[in-house]
């Protein structure tokens, strides 16, 4: 079935929506939230939260890209889970690696941002993205976004984890310049 | 700042890129699974053929193309006990499984079919020639067998399509002894030499051309054949040893060098012969007992061309079991083959010289032969 027609479903509150939005895209989403959650279970509530998420959110929302609006969805979801349920319960390996490697970008910081911050700071970020070359922007996005292992990115760019390490340190950096002048850190 | 925000902020970054880079995660993905899908598409297509090479065995054919030659002649010698005796096959260690092959056979009008190629037999060739130091000058095919021959100054090297390579120095067919190699001194290399002598020898000539041999575990033997007046005389032979039962009597008939000699001692020829080299394997037959094959051979299922039948009150003076590998063999199969005293009175024999009938009894078990060789009064085809 076609995004359009997904969507569609939810526009007309047909429960079948969730059933479809799980045969096409339900693998993508566990393996977003195993990133960030440890769990198994975990992950499955998470992906489940996100059809709910979902099903409330459409209408009003008419998402132009069904995958990345369900994908932002789950890592929301995902990230809210582990920062929420338990403080001692720590998240799963790539979302903590990804974590510590931002702290690079990030350094000195100790106010969280403002949700109006966060908007002006995706912004600029997706700025800074769409200046660098795409096997960059894949990395990049591959590693903070699906918060892939450096393994699975270095498979799909072609590239070895080595070069995946040094593109990803080279962009931290640049990303840190970029916010600086942006005014932003 | 902290980076709990940048990594929430890249959370909402353009869903363009999102796409972009979940297409080449996606393609990656599907690529590897694809890929995954065909190498266990290949491992099982792999395991159901090793299950089926394992498990299948196609019927054996027992045929031979000339039947002058469907059984072996018969033996002379003064102690029947001591024929063979370097024969691998221990009645104590009985083995259960023995490779058949399919043979390549000449056929009634001696064309050669499933034998070697002309290349395969240049190579053996050349092999031969340059471990020893030879250059081939020449090659001349034969008229009948498919043979060639392959001249060099200092030996003439004969291949035939069925693996055995033979090297006459001085050249093939020469009444003199021109070109023989003689041994050093202190060694004895004549059919007639006496046991200790002949042995020395041997050892010698193993070791001497063990490249040419190329036998990874070379085990050099003699056997004696008489003539009709008593006189002994040694044949000198090696065959390619083993690790294993099956593959020591596989190899003993099949995998064979021998070293002839003139009437002064000197090297005249060396006999390579590999029958399995273009063989082709059937598989693993399962194998009957010696005491299964004395049954079958009482009830006549046994290979040969003139001997007479026999009964429980027969005496089996010796048992043993052999592969044939003759160029009328169409197939490579292990046989019990069973000794017995020649009825027939010979005049003008050495005392004591006795003939023994060799009855070749296929050793395979007999619900894998398409049918099995029934003794009928007069002659088995």
């Amino acid at each position: 079935m076609r995004d359009i027609d997904i969507v569609n479903l939810y526009w007309e509150r047909d429960e079948r929506a969730i059933k479809e939005t799980d045969a096409a895209y339900g693998n993508y989403l566990l393996k977003i939230a195993k990133n960030i959650v440890t769990d198994i279970e975990d992950s499955k509530e998470c992906v489940n939260d996100t059809y709910v998420k979902a099903w409330h959110s459409m209408p009003p929302q008419r998402p132009a890209v069904l995958s990345a609006f369900l994908g932002k969805l789950t890592r929301e979801l995902s990230i809210d889970r582990i920062r929420t349920k338990s403080r001692k319960k720590r998240g799963g390996a790539q979302y903590t690696y990804a974590l510590e490697e931002l702290g690079e970008v990030a350094m000195g910081g100790d106010t969280t941002a403002d949700t109006v911050e966060l908007r002006a700071l995706a912004q600029s970020i997706g700025a800074f993205l769409q200046t660098l070359p795409l096997p960059a922007r894949h990395i990049f996005v591959g590693r903070y976004f699906f918060l892939d292992s450096i393994r699975d990115i270095a498979a799909y760019c072609h590239k070895s984890e080595g070069a995946v390490k040094t593109t990803l340190h080279r962009t931290r950096g640049a990303l840190k310049e970029h916010l600086e002048k942006e005014g932003l850190l | 700042m902290k980076r709990h925000d940048i990594l929430s902020a890249i959370g909402l970054i353009d869903d363009i890129m999102i796409e972009e880079t979940a297409a080449v995660r996606k393609k990656h993905r599907q690529h590897t699974v694809r890929a995954l899908v065909s190498l266990a598409a290949c491992v099982a297509v792999l395991l159901c053929g090793i299950v089926w090479r394992i498990t299948y065995l196609p019927a054996i054919d027992i045929s031979f193309t000339h039947h002058l030659n469907s059984g072996h002649g018969s033996i002379w010698c003064y102690d029947i006990s001591a024929y063979d005796e370097t024969n691998p096959w221990d009645s104590k260690t009985p083995v259960r499984r023995l490779p058949v092959y399919k043979n390549a056979v000449t056929d009634e009008n001696w064309q050669v079919i499933g034998g070697l190629s002309k290349n395969e037999m240049t190579k053996l060739a050349q092999k031969a020639a340059k471990t020893l130091g030879f250059t081939i000058k020449d090659v001349e095919e034969r008229q009948y067998g498919g043979e060639l021959k392959f001249t060099t100054e200092q030996a003439d090297i004969l291949v035939d399509p069925y693996g055995s390579v033979d090297i006459f120095f001085g050249g093939w067919g020469k009444l003199d002894n021109t070109g023989h190699i003689p041994l050093p001194d202190g060694y004895t290399f004549r059919s007639d030499a006496d046991f200790i002598e002949a042995e020395k020898a041997l050892l010698y000539l193993t070791e001497t051309y063990a490249d040419l041999l190329d036998f990874s575990q070379p085990f050099p033997y003699l056997t004696s054949t008489f003539s009709f007046s008593g006189e002994r005389h040694y044949e000198y032979r090696v065959y390619e040893g083993a690790d294993t039962a099956a593959e020591r009597i596989l190899n003993h008939a099949c995998k064979t060098a021998s070293f002839g000699c003139d009437e002064e001692g000197n090297l005249s020829a060396i006999r390579l012969t590999n029958a399995l080299a273009p063989a082709k394997k059937l598989g693993n037959y399962p194998v009957i007992s010696s005491s299964e094959a004395y049954e079958l051979l009482l009830e006549g299922y046994y290979v040969n061309h003139a001997f007479p039948p026999v009964d429980k009150d027969t005496v089996i003076h010796k048992q043993a079991l052999v592969y044939r590998a003759t160029i009328d063999d169409a197939t490579i199969l292990p046989y019990y083959v069973f000794y017995v005293e020649d009825p027939t009175t010979y005049h003008n024999i050495a005392e004591g010289l006795t003939s023994y009938n060799p009855y070749f009894v296929p050793a395979v078990d007999r619900k894998y032969i398409k049918s099995l060789p029934l003794w009928d009064g007069t002659t088995n085809k």
